[in-house]
């Protein structure tokens, strides 16, 4: 069962009808008993960092999130700034992340970007798999994902990283220390790909 | 294989019906938008637009709930653009599922909401539009539907992103609904005039405008009306897709 954490940001609906539609066990929780509680979490976000972090301290979420990760080791699935927030901080804001992925999240390199459009990264991508992973069983890389972001994961230790994307120069796209993961694109908006991310993540 | 262009169904709405103009007069209803969001479900479309005409005429304020249900609907991207005047519209509209929001008017009126709504949710949710019209070898920005003197568009374009837009979406007027191809001159300048993603839309007529866009501008996003909206010379409508770039 994935819980869909719902604190204010991030595309709830859309997960939930991916959950339906795939026939993946879903609940939608907002509190932090719940996340204690979570048998796997799915934890989205839009926006910007500060803000992001901002609602999960207004919720009391930020504590819950840690230890269900770091404590529990129970299976978190951060997604765009969700994954952002796993990191120790960014370049987008002032506040602290959730530290449960080591890294930073830096805004793009512009004068590594060398052919317009520059930033931010939007649109379909490729990846390119680095470590095999579960969450990737049966993912087209080619096809890829759909990506909206002007920050990217940085500072990865290499054996945290699962995937890469190209966008001017090789990014982490897709991170994983224990059953912490973290992706940058948007499943819920990446068709079959998304869907058998999802699929692989509640099989975990 | 690296990022792709985003081919993007435009979809017009008046009084929550779809409609579609020709140089953004004499709309026709096309159909449901509810509808249409599942039938470019199906097709699998890279983004949608959705732009919200109705404010033209009556200044009206955003439906929330209508748009609401229209974005759980959703399987693609969305972006949706019709009287966001502020940062809390712009962030409720991101929270209820849309990855972008459009500013059209309001960017004009009031730039300094640009680079607010941009701290709130982020430039990459951040989208101005321009609309644009040709004139003695050049190009003007246009108001609801009227020129605006004095205004160097592609400055205009320029400082929009200064400011905190994420993408420009550039929609010539006088080719919305032509058919005749899109303005690859228009797209060339505004290419060079800014760093981040532009995306083209008003005159596809096959898919053909996508390879010629692409070879002009490179990896963009082209809004399309007519095309996918209406079938034979008699335009009766049938919703189509085709996001193939022939390069």
């Amino acid at each position: 069962m994935i819980s869909i954490l719902d604190y204010g940001s991030g595309n709830i609906g859309a997960f939930v009808n991916l959950c339906k539609e795939s026939g993946i066990d879903y609940k939608v929780i907002n509190n932090w008993k719940d996340v204690e509680t979570s048998e796997k979490l799915l934890f989205p976000g839009v926006g910007a960092f500060d803000p992001t972090i901002n609602k999960l301290n207004e919720t009391g979420l930020l504590d819950s999130i840690k230890n269900l990760a770091i404590n529990k080791q129970r299976p978190i699935l951060g997604v765009c700034v969700g994954m952002q927030c796993l990191l120790d901080n960014s370049d987008e804001g002032k506040l602290k992340g959730l530290s449960i992925i080591n890294g930073k999240c830096s805004k793009f390199d512009v004068s590594r970007i060398s052919v317009k459009p520059k930033i931010p990264h939007m649109g379909w991508n490729s990846i390119s798999e680095i470590n095999q992973n579960l969450l990737l069983r049966n993912v087209n890389f080619n096809k890829g994902f759909y990506f909206l972001h002007s920050f990217h994961a940085d500072n990865i230790k290499k054996e945290d990283v699962v995937a890469t994307c190209f966008h001017g120069y090789e990014f982490p796209c897709i991170i994983q220390r224990n059953y912490a993961f973290g992706v940058q694109f948007h499943p819920e908006k990446s068709l079959s790909n998304g869907i058998l991310l999802l699929t692989n993540f509640s099989r975990l | 294989m690296t990022l792709r262009s985003r081919i993007a169904p435009c979809l017009l709405m008046q009084d929550g019906e779809l409609v579609k103009t020709k140089k953004f007069d004499n709309p026709t209803y096309i159909g449901d938008p509810i509808n249409a969001v599942r039938v470019f479900n199906e097709k699998q479309v890279d983004e949608l637009i959705l732009l919200d005409i109705t404010s033209w005429k009556t200044n009206h304020s955003i439906d929330f709930d209508y748009l609401r249900s229209i974005s759980t609907s959703a399987r693609m991207p969305l972006a949706y653009g019709g009287n966001i005047k502020s940062a809390s519209e712009a962030e409720f509209l991101i929270s209820m599922g849309y990855e972008k929001i459009i500013l059209n008017t309001a960017a004009i009126d009031n730039p300094s909401l640009v680079g607010e709504i941009s701290k709130t949710i982020g430039r990459q949710s951040v989208v101005v539009c321009v609309d644009f019209i040709s004139s003695a070898g050049s190009w003007n920005l246009c108001r609801r539907g009227v020129h605006l003197p004095g205004v160097d568009i592609f400055s205009y374009c320029s400082e929009m992103e200064s400011l905190g837009a994420g993408e420009i979406l550039a929609y010539s007027i006088e080719r919305d609904g032509m058919m005749t191809g899109l303005d690859l001159g228009f797209a060339s300048h505004l290419r060079k005039a800014v760093d981040c993603p532009i995306t083209i839309c008003g005159g596809v007529s096959s898919r053909d405008d996508f390879a010629k866009l692409y070879n002009t501008v490179g990896v963009s996003g082209i809004g399309v009306g007519s095309f996918f909206l209406f079938k034979g010379k008699h335009r009766a409508v049938l919703l189509s897709y085709d996001n193939t770039v022939d390069i």
